[in-house]
């Protein structure tokens, strides 16, 4: 987290600005985004079936 | 030899001034342009409302929205444009460090008469004032449309418009100016970032709705004697949604308009810039605009399945993001606004439970939403310089408390008393007979549905 760079001025910096640069926890927030797409997508099928199923 | 060297350097000074004018006329051109994709999102509150209304009020609900814009635009450019550049340091109207805010500055440039008339009218030697205040002027509109909402069914028009003008003349430019300009005193003081107006554009206005409702009052019907609420459905909840989806479409306007573009004399450097001066560009901003409103959408639609809190979910989720739209790594973005798409309908059923009637749930998709991005950012870009140059103030927790709370203040205090001094005068709740019988009926030359409408029975939740 925070900003990538030792110093804290944005004076000659030059490539990735996003929150903890390239070495933060990038791969962390991307499985947990992918996770939450899977798990939404299994909730949400979930709770679809069951209306399926009281209208058969 | 010495004439060749002259030749050559007339011809590259050339190549300069066309270069240059090439890039002011870009620069002039990108904040043109999104003055229409911010219409859009008036058109997307303009039917996002009228579909939220019953059929009796739809088109006296379309009627203050238009207002809404046709006021707000000539506030900003008689007197809002000027609290703008006179109030970055606060009251005592002084220069900033900058130099480009304070009652002197402001009076150069922003009253529309005198000396400073040259930069409010059309001038060949000005390529910037104009296009910088229309997309100011629709941030303006914006905050109006989002206090709209909530109001619907049961606000007089003309007590309408003139909350609208203090809001979207006053209310959000004084916390613009003292968030969202470089010498603002919030900026300099505390390291307030705010870089897509989470706080300063959406939260004012929310907190703003809400003084408004407290003295506005529910609509009939709404409550039960003992405190439960009702659901008073909109008539046309496929308007609502694609309304909302209009919105959406017009942020990109309003997003594009919050960057400085570079390499102008009033710009930051040679490349885009946040309004602070930081380093940002337009893939920082596709990248968060569009993950912010995936996520969201995926966050409404777990625990609501509800087409309105889907894409109002796309709101929240993308104000939840907007303070760091600037600096947020994609995948952050989109966790942070499932967070705010899963808050969104329990947030808006704890503010119905305290008796208040917001229509269309924009004190939580705006007010709530605003807080939790502000927050938000204080949590993740803590540390950041808040702005250029060597011992800038930083970004922090704290500081984005105190933004946020200053916010929240501004818009809460100055809703409550202008709405208070209106319940006053008799100017602000229609009478309870005209309310039962429909405000199209009683006020609204048209009809919205002549020939009626189909209805069909909901599912079960």
């Amino acid at each position: 987290m925070g900003f990538p760079y030792d110093t804290p001025s944005w004076d000659g910096v030059s490539g990735v600005i996003f929150v903890g640069g390239v070495n933060g926890p990038t791969l962390i927030y991307s499985v947990i985004a992918i996770a939450i797409c899977i798990a939404a997508l299994l909730y949400g099928n979930g709770v679809e079936a069951k209306k399926y199923k009281n209208h058969k | 030899m010495e004439e060749q060297l002259a030749e050559l350097a007339a011809q590259v000074a050339a190549i300069e001034a066309k270069g240059n004018m090439t890039n002011t006329m870009f620069a002039e051109t990108y904040y043109y342009l999104s003055i229409p994709l911010m219409i859009i999102i008036h058109a997307g509150f303009l039917a996002y409302e009228m579909g939220a209304s019953r059929a009796k009020n739809a088109l006296s609900s379309g009627v203050k929205n238009i207002l809404a814009i046709a006021f707000v635009i000539p506030a900003f450019y008689f007197f809002g444009w000027w609290v703008y550049w006179g109030f970055p340091t606060g009251f005592s109207l002084s220069e900033g460090p900058n130099g480009i805010s304070g009652a002197a500055y402001a009076n150069a440039i922003a009253w529309p008469w005198g000396e400073s008339a040259a930069y409010m009218g059309p001038n060949t030697e000005d390529q910037i004032d104009g296009v910088f205040w229309g997309a100011f002027t629709l941030f303006a509109a914006t905050t109006a449309s989002i206090m709209s909402g909530a109001v619907i069914e049961r606000i007089q028009t003309v007590g309408f418009v003139i909350l609208a003008i203090i809001l979207g003349g006053f209310s959000w430019t004084l916390a613009a100016a003292w968030g969202w300009h470089a010498d603002g005193w919030l900026v300099q003081n505390w390291g307030v970032h705010d870089f897509g107006a989470a706080g300063l554009v959406h939260a004012v206005a929310a907190f703003f709705a809400l003084g408004v409702l407290i003295n506005l009052g529910p609509r009939i019907g709404k409550f039960n004697p003992d405190g439960t609420a009702n659901h008073l459905a909109g008539h046309n909840m496929p308007f609502t949604a694609t309304g909302l989806m209009l919105i959406v479409v017009g942020f990109w306007g309003f997003l594009m308009a919050c960057l400085v573009v570079g390499g102008e004399a009033w710009s930051w450097g040679a490349n885009f810039t946040t309004i602070y001066g930081t380093p940002t560009n337009l893939g920082a901003l596709s990248f968060n605009i569009l993950m912010g409103v995936s996520g969201g959408i995926i966050g409404a639609w777990l625990f609501t399945r509800d087409p309105f809190w889907m894409m109002s979910g796309a709101l929240a989720g993308l104000i939840s993001v907007a303070s760091g739209l600037d600096i947020y790594f994609p995948s952050l973005t989109f966790i942070i606004a499932i967070g705010a798409g899963i808050m969104l309908k329990p947030a808006a059923t704890m503010l119905e439970n305290m008796g208040i009637d917001d229509a269309v749930g924009a004190v939580t998709v705006h007010g709530t939403m605003g807080i939790y991005g502000m927050l938000m950012l204080g949590i993740f870009a803590s540390g950041y310089p808040a702005l250029l140059g060597a011992d800038a103030p930083t970004v922090s927790f704290v500081g984005q408390l105190v933004g946020i709370s200053v916010f929240v203040a501004i818009g809460f205090s100055t809703g409550y008393v202008s709405s208070l001094v209106l319940k006053m005068l008799g100017m602000l709740r229609v009478p309870e007979a005209a309310e039962i019988a429909g405000l199209d009926t009683v006020k609204v030359p048209a009809q919205a549905y002549p020939e009626g409408i189909m209805a069909s029975p909901p599912a079960s939740q």
